[in-house]
């Protein structure tokens, strides 16, 4: 009820997604269906059987029946009620075993496969991130065998809903002989005691927002308070007081939220115990009556008073399942629309890419404009190129002028709003977008390594397909083989320290030399490198450039870099300037031109050439 | 056996130590939490015993008037009974919600005062993530108010029970004698024993096999959770997993670890579902027995209808009282567990608060600075990283590190600024070991911008003054003498602009650039005579860049700078020039000097850049 005005008509109905889920269920694991099907008996029976079992002694006891008799009848319910446990807990055990591995499994497999597969602009989009937390958090839930989130929640909650139901006829039909009224009022109460429920729901649901924001920060506060990484900072900058006062004052605000919620649910059990104190009382006092008038016997008096306690469960049990599966359907509403989320690029049968001997490749952008998805500035405007076969090409400018959005359009990570840009005559979207994606061997600023072995993260391929002299090449042009040398484990050394215990941290200048090897080893016909030498040391920064050609032989690269010293070697410079290409040219070209490209270049030079005049002096 | 009883002793101490600790950390908790649960406890006896009393009376005499208190009585008494737990028990919420943000603070502030080098130490890493923020210490509170709530469970329902035994069948048939005779109760206690002991032996071998699962799975997990929850989402790895066509591999590394989950997986729920059986058989035959006894008992007339239902009653409240008193124990027994790294943790020695010299910031115009004889390795691995440095420096001066990478120079500006401590030789202040100084009012002295500094998503102004109460003219210069004056204008709220959007709409995201002059500008702000940059323009382009620097060399008149640089155009403001090579300092002098030996590492450094630009 509370959902409907905050959130839209969902695009699915429970009906529809409770199919949905069966449907993925009896794909990765049809056991477990049957199994979830199995507990139901135990739902209804096992609660039945602890109000029989007193009654069934009383009444043997009231009608004088033989020793046997009452010997028989305990154990027959006796027996029941013993084997629906197990069967019970049997189930609760292969279920939990179930959810956390094979259904797990296979959720994390599908929304990873998408996470892993979708455009690339698709991931960077917020609504696309919320719905990859969301997803993310329905596997969590599955994973640990959570009945009310998860995968399966509909499902669970469905079914309870159905056994309650039963529960309810049953109990309801027990009680039909007694007098209808008592049902009824049951009802009553419960409704009541849901509708105080839902007015206290609602009013959390509105102002959630303001203790999730408290929390987000909370948790911020703690995660970097003890954070290994900011230790070094904490402790130069004595921050231990700021954040401490910010913790507590973000703490007092949040308990008084807390204190709040708190009462009102204090004051939702109040209505309850009310309810409950009339239900007993009425209930008491009725069958008290009943007995007196002789029109029941004690022992239905034993069995009704059960009843009347476990009908009201059985109300109250449905009640509360129907407002939770409004929620839980947004759930998978949720993944569902990220599971079927559209992409823009060809992922159909595209043209086959050229033969090895046409290497290398041409590239043309045409008017290439592009803004992000969120926003509506440019930050590519207007880009006409045309990068010949074999040409190097660098780029340079300022930050923020659109350097490194550039090659990503060329990569085929972004596409151009508008504008278009072909490879070797035809248009990107004209490839199929994996087949594209062969074609770039790039080295990004930014990197995070897989915790596996340094000669996997170099080949990424199964160990028995290692080109082991293919990879010495690139360990020596890239400068890893240094690195290398000093690991006790050398290549099979893990990465990611967090993961491994046996794992290492590479420092800025070795990433960077990893990364190039990564590139080198692809060896596909157009490299890109951002920034490769940002962390590297005058030497070895000098050693790059000596060998660059060496890396970049036989194919189209292009070199973003502030060190302008390295231009020297790319057989065109292009100048940027928020969005647009201001210059263009060969080094000594734009020195002439005496534009930008020379004020940087000057820039840069002038502590070099001073020096070098000083030195003359002496 | 004697193990057996220490290593008990040993988990309860820990358990009230950790009791004792929640007690200074939130007062009354553990009172509110021991009086809920011992309402709990007593709150089904209430209805037992007066609807046990009135059925004994609908079912003999139906003293009418009796029935009516009775009634009364029972819902009266259940009413104001649950109304008192619910009370106490969203105390109890509410201060246990308390409670887990204090301990969160708690081990906060163990981690501010934590030895630096301890923090990089990967077994106190190990232990640290373990702690689970403490949630142990959270759990500790349930244990005893479970426990004695339980044994009240247990006592009320041995003691109602006892009565069957006591009553005594009328009848002279043989199975009144049986009933009578002690062969009954010894039988039916032997029973009771088997079953508390393979209940709570079943438990525990179910808990072990847990924590075994869950210790052998966990690098597993933690890789799954890598890949699944963090590598196969992110914006930035997104580019290498397409371009370099990672999927399949990632694909097949979470295949692998699952597969291996699925194995452990498989041995709990064999361990599980066993004992789980086991514990269940006797449990659940238990209560079928004494339904049995007692029904028997008062076919032979030993007792009263109504006591049917309180002596049942009686018996399910008894199992219930039990499995909670041996869960209580698991509980104890593995939360100890975790209590033993959480107190290892936060009892670690602070090593470096032992000096005790005050340092007068306003006199700390005339520090001199010695390395004597130092050398260095780091506590993870066995190679020195420094060896043997001397090198003297005096306020005022301006100093060069450079060297290859690895060749010791963020190390030795670690040591400097006592994040370690050497192995070997002595850092020296005026003359005076440094470890002779307070910590603080040593590390007072230093304003460093680190490679890998870090910003937080507060206001820039928080940020800069690392304060929340600030000086907003202070502040404001400092920005500007940075170099952010052009970006702040454009910020929607000056200085008092919110940092990064992660949780707030409102928050400006700052390039890497941007990042670092925040960061200057908060060296700037602390205003401390030495001025430590590694790497402070890594991340800019060439105007920015060299505007940085000039501004630098302005702002830091009278302090002692010490760079760490990769673009050697620095030097040039730089009065001395350190150059490290493997751990040693291999040349230090001017610019000049050191230009002019052909021979030597900086004039191959120097040469390498500046031939590009002559």
């Amino acid at each position: 009820m509370e959902s409907t005005n905050q959130k839209k008509k969902p695009p699915f109905g429970v009906f529809q997604n409770t199919i949905f889920v069966t449907k993925l269920l009896w794909k990765w694991d049809k056991a477990l269906i049957f199994l979830i099907l199995g507990n139901i008996p135990t739902v209804l029976f096992i609660p039945l059987c602890t109000v029989y079992l007193p009654k069934v002694i009383v009444q043997a006891i009231e009608t004088q029946a033989g020793t046997s008799y009452l010997i028989a009848s305990i154990l027959f319910l006796g027996i029941i009620y013993l084997s629906l446990n197990l069967l019970s807990s049997f189930i609760k055990a292969q279920t939990d075993f179930r959810l956390s591995t094979k259904v797990g499994a296979h959720l994390t497999y599908i929304i990873n496969e998408k996470s892993m597969n979708t455009d690339y602009e698709n991931i960077g989009n917020p609504h696309t991130q919320t719905l990859v937390q969301k997803s993310l958090e329905i596997l969590g839930n599955t994973m640990d065998g959570s009945t009310d989130g998860g995968l399966l929640a509909l499902v669970f909650i469905s079914l309870s809903i159905f056994s309650n139901l039963l529960g309810f006829s049953v109990y309801a039909g027990i009680l039909s002989k007694l007098s209808p009224f008592v049902s009824i009022l049951i009802i009553l109460s419960s409704l009541i005691l849901h509708l105080t429920n839902t007015k206290v729901n609602q009013w959390i649901y509105k102002n959630k927002e303001n203790w999730l924001k408290l929390d987000n920060k909370l948790y911020y506060l703690g995660y970097k308070s003890s954070d290994f990484d900011v230790a070094k900072d904490i402790r130069l900058y004595h921050m231990r007081n700021w954040f401490y006062g910010t913790f507590k004052k973000f703490m007092d605000e949040r308990i008084r939220w807390t204190v709040t919620m708190q009462l009102l649910y204090f004051l939702c059990s109040v209505v309850g115990n009310v309810l409950n104190l009339l239900r007993d009382g009425g209930a008491y006092a009725y069958l008290i009556y009943l007995v007196f008038k002789g029109s029941i016997s004690v022992s239905d008096f034993v069995l009704y008073f059960g009843i009347i306690s476990g009908f009201s469960n059985w109300c109250t049990n449905i009640i509360q399942n129907l407002s939770k599966i409004t929620t839980c359907n947004y759930d998978i509403c949720d993944l569902r629309e990220f599971l079927n989320m559209k992409d823009n690029t060809n992922r159909g049968k595209g043209v086959a890419l050229p033969m090895k001997q046409e290497l290398p490749y041409k590239i043309e952008l045409h008017q290439v404009h592009y803004h992000y998805s969120t926003e509506e500035k440019d930050i590519i405007r207007n880009i006409n190129l045309t990068i010949q076969p074999g040409e190097k090409i660098a780029i340079v400018g300022a930050n923020g002028a659109g350097k490194t959005t550039l090659v990503k359009l060329i990569c085929g990570l972004y596409s151009p709003t508008s504008g278009e840009i072909k490879i070797n005559g035809y248009k990107t979207e004209e490839y199929n977008r994996d087949d594209y994606f062969q074609l770039f061997s790039p080295v990004f600023q930014d990197v995070q390594f897989l915790p596996i072995s340094i000669k996997r993260n170099i080949t990424l391929c199964k160990e028995q397909e290692i080109d082991h002299h293919k990879l010495n090449q690139c360990l020596v042009l890239s400068g890893l083989d240094q690195v290398i040398e000093k690991l006790p484990h050398g290549l099979d050394t893990l990465l990611v320290s967090d993961l491994n215990e046996e794992g290492i941290q590479l420092s800025g200048g070795e990433q960077q030399k990893l990364m190039l090897a990564r590139a080198l080893y692809k060896n596909a016909p157009i490299m890109i490198l951002d920034e490769p030498t940002a962390a590297l040391d005058p030497i070895a920064e000098n050693e790059m450039y000596l060998k660059y050609h060496e890396l970049t032989k036989n194919a189209t690269s292009i070199f973003i870099s502030h060190r302008l010293a390295s231009t020297r070697f790319c057989d065109r410079i292009l100048f940027m300037e928020q969005g647009e290409i201001v210059e263009m040219g060969t080094h000594e070209e734009l020195l002439k031109t005496g534009g930008k490209y020379r004020e940087m270049f000057d820039i840069q030079a002038k502590y070099y050439k001073e020096n070098r005049g000083g030195e003359e002096d002496e | 056996m004697n193990d057996y009883i220490k290593t008990r002793i040993k988990e309860w101490k820990l358990v009230f130590k950790g009791l004792k600790l929640v007690h200074k950390l939130q007062p009354f908790l553990i009172l509110i939490a021991v009086t809920c649960n011992i309402f709990r406890a007593l709150s089904p006896f209430i209805s037992l015993y007066y609807s046990s009393q009135i059925i004994t009376e609908l079912s003999g005499a139906r003293d009418w008037n009796k029935i009516i208190h009775y009634t009364i009585l029972t819902v009266l008494l259940n009413f104001f009974c649950f109304l008192l737990i619910q009370f106490l028990g969203q105390m109890w919420d509410i201060l246990d919600y308390v409670l887990g943000h204090k301990i969160g603070l708690f081990i906060a502030d163990k981690c501010f005062q934590l030895d630096y080098a301890d923090m990089e130490n990967s077994t106190i890493r190990e232990t640290k993530e373990k702690l689970h923020d403490g949630y142990a210490l959270k759990r500790v509170v349930w244990i005893l108010p479970d426990l004695i709530s339980n044994s009240i469970s247990v006592i009320l329902s041995v003691s109602l029970v006892i009565q069957i035994f006591i009553s005594r069948s009328t009848g002279t048939d043989p199975l009144s004698a049986f009933l009578n005779s002690s062969a009954s109760i010894v039988m039916l206690c032997i029973f009771l024993f088997i079953t508390i002991f393979t209940v709570s032996k079943s438990n525990e071998k179910i808990q072990q096999k847990s924590y075994d699962v869950m210790h052998n799975t966990r690098s597993f997990q933690n890789h799954l959770g890598y890949y699944a929850f963090e590598l196969s989402i992110e914006y930035n790895s997104g580019k290498d997993i397409r371009l370099y066509n990672q999927a399949p591999l990632i694909k097949e590394e979470l295949h692998s670890n699952f597969d291996r989950i699925l194995d452990y997986g498989k041995d709990f729920f064999h361990t599980n579902i066993i004992y789980t059986f086991i514990s269940s058989i006797f449990n659940h035959s238990l209560t079928v027995l004494i339904y049995l006894f007692v029904g028997l008992k008062a076919l032979t007339k030993a007792i009263s209808i109504g006591n049917i239902v309180l002596y049942s009653g009686a018996v399910t409240q008894f199992g219930v009282g039990f499995s909670g008193i041996s869960f209580a124990l698991t509980q104890a027994r593995k939360q100890s567990e975790y209590l033993e790294w959480f107190f290892d943790f936060v009892e670690l020695p602070n090593h470096k608060e032992t000096g005790t010299k005050r340092i007068d910031l306003e006199e700390a115009k005339n520090y001199e600075i010695e390395f004597r004889d130092v050398s260095f390795h780091y506590p993870s691995s066995e190679n020195y990283s420094l060896e043997h440095l001397n090198i003297k420096f005096k306020v005022g001066e301006k100093m060069a590190v450079v060297g290859r990478n690895g060749s010791g120079k963020t190390t030795f500006i670690k040591l400097l600024c006592r994040l370690y401590d050497p192995q070997e030789g002595e850092i020296l202040l005026n003359g005076i070991n440094i470890k002779e100084y307070d910590y603080y009012d040593y590390l007072s002295l230093f304003s460093v911008v680190f490679q890998d500094f870090h910003l937080f998503s507060f206001t820039l102004g928080e940020n800069v003054a690392t304060s929340s109460d600030y000086d907003e003219k202070k502040v404001e210069d400092c920005t500007f003498k940075a170099g952010l004056e052009q970006r702040i204008e454009r910020f929607p709220n000056g200085i008092k602009t919110q940092l990064y959007n992660e949780f707030a709409e409102e928050g400006v995201e700052i390039s890497g650039g941007e990042a670092q002059k925040v960061a200057i500008a908060r060296a700037l702000y602390k205003n401390s005579p030495f001025i430590i940059l590694d790497e402070p323009t890594a991340a800019l382009d060439p105007i920015a860049e060299a505007d940085i620097y000039s501004r630098l060399n302005d702002l830091i008149k009278d302090k002692t700078a010490v760079y760490i640089s990769h673009r050697l155009s620095s030097c040039y403001f730089c009065k001395q020039i350190a150059v490290f090579d493997s751990g040693h300092l291999v040349q230090y002098g001017t610019h000049k000097n050191l230009v002019a030996k052909e021979d030597g590492l900086y004039y191959q450094l120097w040469n390498s850049q500046a031939q590009y630009y002559q």
